[in-house]
């Protein structure tokens, strides 16, 4: 009787104990709003922490500056076809002269605190982001204010922006880029680029931010009711960190994420997954280390070593069809600026043969290398960073320039080091990636510092494109800079990557990728205007709440089973 | 006397079949450019075929031969193998003998020193160095010695001095022998069990660690490695949503598996060990 008696205690405390594991998860699951609609994304295994969302904070890359228009808005914004819409301006006009441009703005919007918007936030933080460089968003180039004269606000709801030189991007490069912040915050912050308290979010975006965690790198909005564009379709939006975005997705543990092509072709129907695709402007090139090397300061050899690489052939061994084979003049085929009327360096082994023994470096070694003049190898390092792509790209550069008789040595690196030892002049070829940005102004003008090649004649194109407020005679100007670029082969585009992105239809349908993409060239399919004008399924609503239902009648199955054991026991030994 | 003995040991079922492991691979390494038309650079075919009779094993995501990477990713692993293996061998043997014969205070300044070496965490100084050397397969090969050669000596020195204070060497010694005669005679020899033991365990350390490094990439790009296949393999998202993993990732896991339990085989049957 004894013994028995232990046996029910026992059983009463694994059942007490049981309880506690099993309720709290059944509890936190019905407190829930049961209409909520959260829509877990990833930004791939490219890493998910991008800094803290504020304009001033955020890491300066693209993903960076997502996370922070979520919270905060531009005066304009780019829309599914790429044209602008006023997000807190309603409508705007530009003098004649491209140089005043007057920018009604929206009423009745205020920010996330319950504050109104006026026009002396604009113009606060016109003045406020000017000249703060060690601030590393403003740093590097994401707020381009030193065109700005002055902005001045006219009345509560009017804004005027004055340029010193007329700047043909404004709207795409400025007014659609620079989030606007509110005066009564940031006016007492010491230390802009360390402030992170909550109130560092609040803007006038369609989410606020509930959360970030560094650690974690995953950040948390909830929807802004009062959004003046309407509410947000979800309720919740959550970026998380995910090691494998295909299979996170196929569990259903996020719902969106971008990917690559061979990650897309794991994907299959019975996923309920859509997927979209669109221009990635995200460039492959090899770069030259034009000012120190003397042999690749010849122009011949650089444009050998182009009709020695079989850039079709790289793309498809390299991204297998998720992409598109580079052009010589640099921008990628399906922008509206791309020229087709440059030099082509067609795939042809002869004529780089030909004009390799024209530079002077006919004789070879017995590996088929060639030698130059003093008897030395023709062989140059070859620097990348070791991710999958870089990696194979090397290898494939590699075995093509041997094929002509120039040698490579391998040198991979992580990106720290790369940047290091290419800003510091110590190599001589480099595979980059990166995005290319979409407007000419940021894709081609930067090129004298981003290949070490310098011209006059570039310049001062690059220059004169900037103050062309005519679209058409503007595009001529670009033109004819991608003409030069292909004649000197600065740098050899060898691929541009495609961007997929796949996302569960039921939670959320209607991502596209911008035209011109969004923030001044980021190719993404977070144009927040999805959340506002997409649509979301009904059934994730019930899918939540039968997920609350199977964790709580576990519980209770899971006590019961334990309590029937405990019978059945007892009576066994009763007996 | 002391060879006999060895050779003795390696008779028994376990080692014979490490021995006819080894072998295997030695021939693979030797005969590569015999079993397959490719070379394991050649990236001319189509990328992700899967198994014909062209590729018996199919090409990976840049088209190269997978077989053919295969057999010469084992000259890459033997190569290393030995290469540490005997500089360990060398190095150690050395230290150890002198450290061990010598005494006094040589010997607690190359103890000392030895502490030191073993005291750093093996792993984590490979990668850094890996990192900042340049990527090549001998920088490896330097790396792997620098961080083993202390094991060796320890064992040496340990069975040196208790040889030196042995009857025979003593007696030899008394006799007139010179210091480098009795090295030579009577310590070297009775060693012999304990640098095949320490050989065998070098090798075994040096093909995993090349693989592992390879599989990080910090191996050198330019010599065909099973852990890059691997690498390589793991980061095609496919690879495990279609069948690819069995003729990409398995046979470069199944080589290195299979060379190291080679080598243990062997290392058992040497040490006498049923």
């Amino acid at each position: 009787m004894q013994q028995n008696g232990r046996m029910i205690s026992i059983f009463f405390s694994i059942f007490i104990i049981s309880s506690l594991f099993f309720l709290p998860a059944a509890a936190s699951e019905t407190g829930t709003d049961e209409q909520e609609t959260v829509l877990k994304a990833s930004w791939g295994s490219s890493g998910g922490d991008w800094g803290f969302p504020s304009p001033l904070t955020f890491y300066p890359r693209g993903p960076g500056y997502i996370m922070t228009s979520y919270c905060f808005d531009a005066l304009v914004w780019p829309n599914e076809t790429g044209d602008m819409i006023g997000l807190l301006a309603s409508s705007w006009k530009s003098s004649e002269d491209g140089l005043e441009w007057t920018f009604q703005l929206r009423e009745g919007v205020t920010w996330h605190d319950g504050e109104p918007f006026s026009a002396n936030d604009v113009a606060f933080t016109y003045d406020y982001i000017k000249g703060k460089a060690s601030i590393s968003p403003i740093g590097s180039g994401w707020y381009n204010t030193e065109i700005i004269e002055s902005v001045e606000a006219l009345d509560d709801h009017t804004v005027r922006i004055k340029l010193n030189r007329p700047y043909a991007p404004f709207m795409q490069q400025v007014a659609a880029v620079v989030p606007i912040m509110p005066e009564h915050i940031w006016k007492n912050v010491s230390d802009p680029s360390k402030y992170m308290e909550k109130d560092a979010s609040i803007g006038t975006g369609p989410f606020i931010l509930e959360d970030y965690d560094k650690d974690q790198q995953s950040y948390k909005y909830s929807a802004n009711e009062n959004y003046f564009l309407g509410k947000p379709v979800i309720d919740t939006l959550i970026y998380v960190k995910t090691s494998d975005p295909v299979i996170s997705l196929k569990t259903g543990e996020i719902d969106q994420s971008s990917l690559t092509l061979d990650q897309v072709k794991a994907l299959n129907d019975s996923d309920n997954l859509k997927v979209i695709n669109g221009p990635g402007y995200w460039v492959y090139r090899l770069r030259f280390n034009i000012p120190s090397n003397n042999i690749l300061n010849n122009t011949d050899v650089r444009k050998a070593i182009y009709y020695s690489l079989d850039c079709e052939d790289i793309e498809s061994r390299v991204l297998h069809g998720g992409g598109v084979a580079g052009n010589p003049g640099y921008v990628p085929p399906y922008s509206s600026w791309y020229n087709p009327d440059v030099a082509q360096y067609t795939y042809d082994i002869e004529t780089a043969n030909k004009m390799l023994d024209d530079a002077g470096y006919q004789n070879k070694d017995m590996d088929g290398i060639r030698l130059d003049a003093a008897g030395k190898k023709l062989e140059f390092q070859l620097l990348y960073t070791s991710d999958q792509q870089s990696q194979r790209l090397a290898e494939l550069i590699q075995s093509y320039l041997k094929g002509v008789g120039i040698g490579v040595v391998l040198k991979p690196g992580d990106m720290k080091t790369v940047d290091g030892l290419v800003g510091a002049g110590n190599f001589d070829l480099a595979i980059y990636s990166h995005g290319t940005s979409t407007d000419p102004a940021r894709m081609l003008n930067s090129f004298s510092t981003s290949t070490g090649w310098n011209s006059t004649e570039f310049t001062a194109l690059a220059e004169e494109q900037m103050g062309t407020m005519d679209e058409n005679q503007r595009k001529a100007l670009v033109a004819q800079m991608q003409v030069l670029i292909a004649d000197n082969v600065p740098t050899i585009p060898i691929m541009y990557r495609n961007v997929y992105s796949a996302c569960n239809q039921e939670k959320l349908d209607g991502f596209f990728y911008t035209p011109g993409g969004v923030g001044g060239g980021v190719p993404t399919e977070y144009n927040k205007l999805v959340f506002i004008y997409g649509t979301s399924g009904g059934n994730s609503e019930n899918l939540g709440n039968s997920t609350g239902n199977t964790a709580d009648s576990m519980g209770i199955f899971g006590n019961i089973a334990i309590l029937v054991c405990a019978f059945a026991l007892k009576t066994r030994k009763q007996q | 006397m002391h060879e006999k003995k060895l050779l003795q040991r390696l008779q028994d079922p376990k080692g014979l079949i490490g021995l006819l492991i080894l072998f295997f691979f030695i021939m693979m390494a030797f005969l590569a450019p015999m079993l397959t038309p490719y070379s394991p650079s050649d990236a001319s075919s189509q990328p992700l075929l899967v198994p014909d009779g062209e590729h018996p094993l199919g090409t990976d995501d840049v088209g190269r031969d997978i077989f053919t990477n295969l057999l010469y990713g084992s000259r890459t692993s033997l190569i290393v193998a030995f290469s540490v293996s005997f500089g360990v061998l060398v190095i150690g043997t050395l230290a150890g003998v002198f450290s061990g014969y010598v005494g006094g205070n040589p010997d607690r300044i190359m103890m000392r020193s030895v502490d030191i070496f073993l005291m750093v965490p093996d792993l984590p100084l490979i990668l850094i160095l890996a990192a900042y050397l340049r990527p090549s397969i001998w920088n490896i090969v330097f790396i792997l010695t620098i961080m083993g050669w202390p094991v060796g000596a320890r064992i040496t020195r340990a069975q040196t001095r208790t040889l030196r204070v042995s009857g025979h060497v003593d007696f030899a010694r008394v006799s007139g022998a010179k210091d480098w005669y009795v090295i030579r005679k009577h310590i070297v020899p009775d060693l012999y069990p304990i640098m095949i033991t320490s050989f065998v365990m070098q090798s075994i350390r040096a093909i995993l660690s090349e693989s592992g490094l390879a599989f990080l990439g910090l191996g050198d790009p330019s010599y065909p490695s099973w852990g890059t296949m691997i690498k390589y393999a793991i980061g095609y998202p496919l690879v495990f949503f279609t069948d690819a993993w069995m003729w990409w990732l398995l046979p470069a896991g199944i080589c290195i598996t299979l060379l190291v339990l080679g080598f243990v085989f062997v290392g058992q049957a040497l040490e006498g060990d049923k």
